[in-house]
């Protein structure tokens, strides 16, 4: 059976984990082609328009892959630890995306408040395969995304270098610039325009949460007076501490216009920034950004970082 | 000690009897206006929501008349209520102003927060001063609901336009003064009757008001809707109330006494989810208004609101599959009256065309 996988909203974050386990599970994996005009076209004619970028760049996705598949495979993200949720937009999609489908969706529920054997059950249920065999596959695919994790944070790479195999050790340097945002605005470089290759290029070293020790993310997020309760907020805004901890020249904040949680610790973000006297550039993507308004204003913030601290 | 609070429609008035029976120096904000509004929404993230922006406004203008703690609630997400007082403290440090950020959050199993919250507030209040405060407030929360729902009845039935809205206000206003039980209840059975007496006519259309319940709830973030609807001639009907609100998420979690609500399951098929928020409620009593054969249904929400984002996304299927006419406004500090009264009207001119077609048996449309 073939199964599509959506390269988009917490691909960048799980990749490994689902695609080891649905292949462990007998599956033939079709993933959708990166980002490009046809797709996010796709996604704005089929999306709600109150829906924020990423959410219409999934139904773009879907939209490629539904007549080459026999079934899609999106999983309903609630939950990944104990007191934390995802965006309710995750938590609804499913529901959002099935009526407009060509192929079957499969949505098994991922709840981890609610233990590791409901999700089991959940997989078994929704992938039809037995509850052993799911046990069994899930194993090694959770292994597999702990070597992924571990290989972006150790070898400092972006999470298509660690999936492409590449094993290139960036240098440290003291041009460092704090990425912050969610994993599919950062590393999907048709959205953000070569984001990351075009710092490269200038000489600047980005830093994004996947390259730092969870450890510190999490301690640093506990420094807030209330523990935020989304798990990817929680992630950008202990970066965020961490980026201001380790003295980085500047910050990059990117969020998808109307994002809902990234408007409230963006705030905080920005306050924390402007006390330590951090530079922070805080960019907002939507379907309409043009390339040249968005270079302009990352040069400018550069040029700006170069005056104040020439190398 | 001076308390203060945010507004959110007829909050005010079980809240100030709260705190002023039980002994504590109240300041009320202003009442919401477009001064609130516009230094909310200076100092808000942009894309903050509509309520996070005028509570920010209310604490501010609060704060010039010199209230000094500031009262709000809290949450456990996903709705990002949750942490509007965190980061509405941080911004208010940000401006300068130096005041107490006293936040609720919902005990969740662990009393010790809560309890350490009221016991700062409370200090040196005497326990039958609160315990009377909290009996007089929820005298008054229920109060101001009943009367609410009778004003949804009698305005589109009533023979002298603005007449019902006249008569709310005034009973409100005595309702806030009133501090003995049986005033209350006299306020609320002679209410009643006045409401009543004024209302001849018959509605043209039934509509229900479905959403988030901070902009159902306050009619200035939501522009007035029921009133300019019941003036329309349309009778509304509210699905969320104060009281009814309180019971089912303060009272009974806290006891542990959670009765699911059986409505809900009719969204299944449509949102299979609790989406946090009202999401999933939006989309249940819009199956419960097709249901009960009202003419339409009319969806707020502030904009940016994920829960009803979700729920906004699956309405239109609502509607197709149950046969009912839906309206979605997302509401914000751009939203302009002249663009929203056009949009209303155009919307009962609808229903009533589809009135008309429904009485003289076409099932199509046409230009009769």
């Amino acid at each position: 059976m073939k199964l599509g996988i959506p390269r988009a909203l917490l691909y960048y974050d799980h990749a490994p984990l689902w695609s080891t386990l649905l292949e462990g599970l007998g599956f033939e994996l079709v993933i959708s082609p990166p980002t490009n005009k046809a797709i996010l076209d796709l996604g704005v004619n089929r999306a709600p328009d109150e829906a924020c970028l990423p959410v219409k760049i999934c139904y773009g996705h879907l939209a490629a892959l539904e007549e080459k598949v026999d079934a899609l495979f999106l999983p309903r993200m609630v939950s990944e630890r104990p007191k934390t949720f995802f965006c309710p937009k995750l938590m609804g999609l499913p529901d959002m995306v099935r009526p407009e489908l060509a192929a079957e969706l499969f949505s098994p529920l991922v709840d981890l408040r609610r233990g590791k054997r409901e999700l089991i059950r959940q997989l078994s249920d929704t992938l039809d395969r037995g509850q052993r065999q799911v046990r069994e596959a899930l194993g090694f695919a959770e292994r597999s995304l702990n070597r992924f994790l571990k290989k972006m944070q150790e070898e400092k790479l972006t999470p298509l270098e660690a999936l492409a195999g590449r094993s290139l050790r960036r240098k440290a340097s003291q041009r460092q610039i704090g990425l912050l945002g969610h994993p599919y605005l950062l590393y999907d470089s048709f959205l953000n325009m070569g984001l990351i290759s075009f710092l490269e290029e200038r000489g600047f070293f980005p830093l994004t949460a996947q390259m730092l020790p969870p450890q510190q993310i999490q301690r640093c997020a506990e420094k807030l007076p209330k523990k935020l309760f989304w798990s990817m907020e929680a992630e950008i805004m202990g970066s965020a501490i961490a980026f201001l901890e380790e003295q980085v020249m500047g910050i990059i904040h990117i969020s998808s216009f109307a994002c809902g949680p990234d408007a409230m610790i963006g705030e905080l973000i920005s306050l924390r920034a402007k006390q330590s006297g951090t530079p922070l550039l805080e960019l907002n993507l939507d379907e309409q950004t043009g390339q040249a308004g968005l270079q302009t204003r990352l040069e400018a913030f550069l040029d700006m970082l170069q005056r104040r601290c020439p190398a | 000690m001076k308390v203060t609070f945010p507004h959110m429609g007829s909050l005010a008035i079980p809240m100030k009897a709260l705190l002023e029976e039980a002994g504590l120096e109240v300041v009320l904000p202003p009442p919401t206006s477009k001064r609130t509004l516009t230094l909310g929404s200076r100092h808000a993230p942009e894309f903050a929501c509509l309520p996070l922006k005028i509570n920010l406004g209310n604490y501010l203008e609060a704060l010039e008349l010199g209230a000094d703690t500031i009262i709000m609630a809290g949450g456990v997400g996903p709705c990002r209520f949750g942490y509007y007082g965190q980061v509405q403290r941080e911004i208010l440090r940000s401006l300068g102003k130096d005041c107490d950020f006293l936040i609720f959050e919902p005990p969740a199993g662990d009393f010790k927060g809560l309890a350490s919250t009221c016991r700062r507030l409370f200090a040196g209040c005497r326990p039958a001063g609160i315990l009377r405060g909290a009996k007089i407030a929820w005298a008054k929360a229920r109060a101001v609901d009943k009367l609410w729902q009778v004003s949804l009845w009698a305005r589109p039935r009533e023979v002298e336009r603005g007449r019902t809205s006249k008569i709310i206000r005034k009973l409100y206003h005595k309702l806030d003064q009133a501090c003995e039980m049986k005033r209350i209840r006299r306020i609320v059975r002679e209410g009643i009757e006045e409401l009543k007496s004024q209302a001849k006519g018959e509605p043209k259309a039934h509509i229900a008001l479905v959403g988030e319940i901070y902009v159902v709830l306050d009619p200035f973030s939501n522009q007035y809707i029921e009133e300019r609807l019941g003036e329309m001639g349309v009778e509304v009907s509210r699905t969320i109330y104060l009281s009814q609100w309180i019971v089912h998420h303060l009272v009974l979690p806290t006891f542990r006494l959670h009765r699911p609500n059986r409505s809900l399951g009719l969204a299944s098929g449509y949102l299979n989810y609790a989406v946090g928020g009202h999401g999933l409620e939006t989309v249940a009593n819009t199956v419960l208004a097709a249901r009960r054969r009202f003419d339409g249904v009319v969806q707020l929400a502030p904009f940016t609101c994920m829960p009803e984002i979700v729920a906004a996304s699956i309405l239109p299927r609502v509607s197709k599959g149950e046969g009912i006419s839906v309206l979605t406004l997302f509401l914000d500090e751009h939203t302009g009256e002249a663009g929203l009264v056009t949009r209303l009207e155009a919307f009962v001119d609808m229903l009533l065309r589809q009135q008309r077609q429904r009485r003289q048996g076409h099932g199509i449309l046409s230009w009769a």
